[in-house]
């Protein structure tokens, strides 16, 4: 805040109070005091009688009719919302609920049975894996028909006694 | 005889009175003798509570009516609530203040009865009630307009700081009587007043009034 804006606020608090104290320092207008007790002796010459005696205190009962207009919605508003719950609540208090459902078995109870019948769906049937054979290494011995139990050749040509080392099949 | 010194002999004729109840051997006399003082002393203090706070409670009306005619009929109604409940004053402690609430209800009754104010009968009664010396008439009428300008301001201020700043201008009632009058805490009141005039300033910033006070 600057200085021009606290002098503006400042002239201009001044001038609020300076025109409410005005008016607050009015003097009573002359002869207020003798029309005031004039009044009073001729009130108080009157007794109220047992219905203005009533009448006073239903007024002051029923002072908050004459609240502003504000104060008069906001009470019509709560009245409104109490009776609309307590109309809500009166209604859910009276209503019993119905006892929740429990599903029971019936055994032999009639009507038709199964007769023992299982039934099994009906499947596609399933591929067919085709089982591929699969190499076999075997390893043979043979033996020629001109060597002996030892393994040594008769002949004399060696290299003609050598075993076949593998063969495949 | 001071107010407070018929208050005194009110208690007494109330004690008396009590007196007589109780005892029950009185006769109708006595009693009927104990009726008539204790209504004479009733008038007695009702009399005095009018001279001594009558004026008051005209200025707390003209404050919030700003209208002669109404703010005295308001102070009579508040008296003659007084009178109707009579029975009451021996108890209460301080009259001033139980006056002032009085008559501020009352007050505040006529005000949401009334139809909103409009500015110019706040012209013309600020016109009247402004102090005749010292001033040229095309002065007196500004000025009359000026405040009745800021009347219009306080009129829009909310109810509850509008009341507290209205009351905190009356220089004979302390934080702690406004309190008491419009029964909230002291705290309350300054914070309000706090409120209120913080308001006031943001309102009257922008308006043609600043230009006219720092001429």
């Amino acid at each position: 805040m600057n200085n021009f804006d606290r002098y503006t606020q400042e002239n201009a608090l001044a001038a609020v109070d300076e025109t409410l104290r005005l008016l607050a320092s009015q003097p009573a207008p002359e002869g207020l005091e003798d029309r005031l007790q004039r009044q009073l002796r001729l009130h108080s010459a009157q007794r109220p009688g047992v219905f203005a005696r009533m009448k006073d205190e239903l007024a002051e009962c029923f002072r908050f009719l004459s609240l502003d207009g504000a104060t008069m919605r906001a009470v019509a508003a709560v009245a409104i919302a109490a009776v609309v719950l307590g109309g809500g609540w009166s209604v859910s208090s009276r209503v019993q609920l119905a006892p929740q459902g429990s599903a029971i078995q019936q055994r032999g109870g009639g009507g038709f049975s199964s007769a023992g019948a299982i039934r099994t769906p009906q499947n596609i049937e399933g591929p067919v894996v085709v089982v591929v054979p699969v190499a076999k290494m075997v390893v043979t011995t043979s033996v020629l028909p001109n060597q002996n139990r030892r393994g040594n050749m008769a002949g004399k040509h060696k290299s003609a006694a050598k075993p076949v080392a593998a063969e495949t099949k | 005889m001071s107010c407070e010194q018929f208050f005194i002999s009110l208690r007494l004729v109330d004690m008396s009175t009590s007196q007589a109840v109780f005892s029950g051997w009185m006769g109708t006399t006595n009693s009927a003798l104990s009726d008539h003082a204790h209504q004479h002393a009733e008038e007695q203090a009702l009399s005095a509570l009018v001279s001594e706070y009558g004026a008051t409670l005209y200025r707390v009306a003209f404050s919030v009516l700003r209208n002669a005619t109404d703010a005295e009929d308001a102070v009579q109604e508040a008296f003659l609530r007084v009178l109707r409940h009579r029975d009451q004053l021996g108890e209460i402690r301080d009259h001033r203040v139980w006056l002032i609430r009085i008559v501020w209800n009352v007050v505040l009754d006529r005000k949401r009865r009334a139809k909103t104010r409009p500015e110019t009968d706040d012209v013309a009664e600020m016109a009247r009630i402004l102090p005749a010396k010292g001033m040229a008439a095309d002065e007196r009428a500004a000025a009359a307009q000026h405040h009745a300008k800021i009347l219009a301001f306080v009129e829009q201020l909310p109810a509850k700081e509008r009341e507290v700043l209205m009351l905190s201008a009356f220089e004979e009632l302390s934080s702690v009587e406004i309190a008491s009058v419009l029964r909230i805490t002291e705290s309350s009141v300054r914070s309000r007043i706090f409120r209120a005039r913080n308001l006031m300033a943001e309102m009257m910033k922008d308006s043609p009034y600043r230009n006219r006070r720092q001429r």
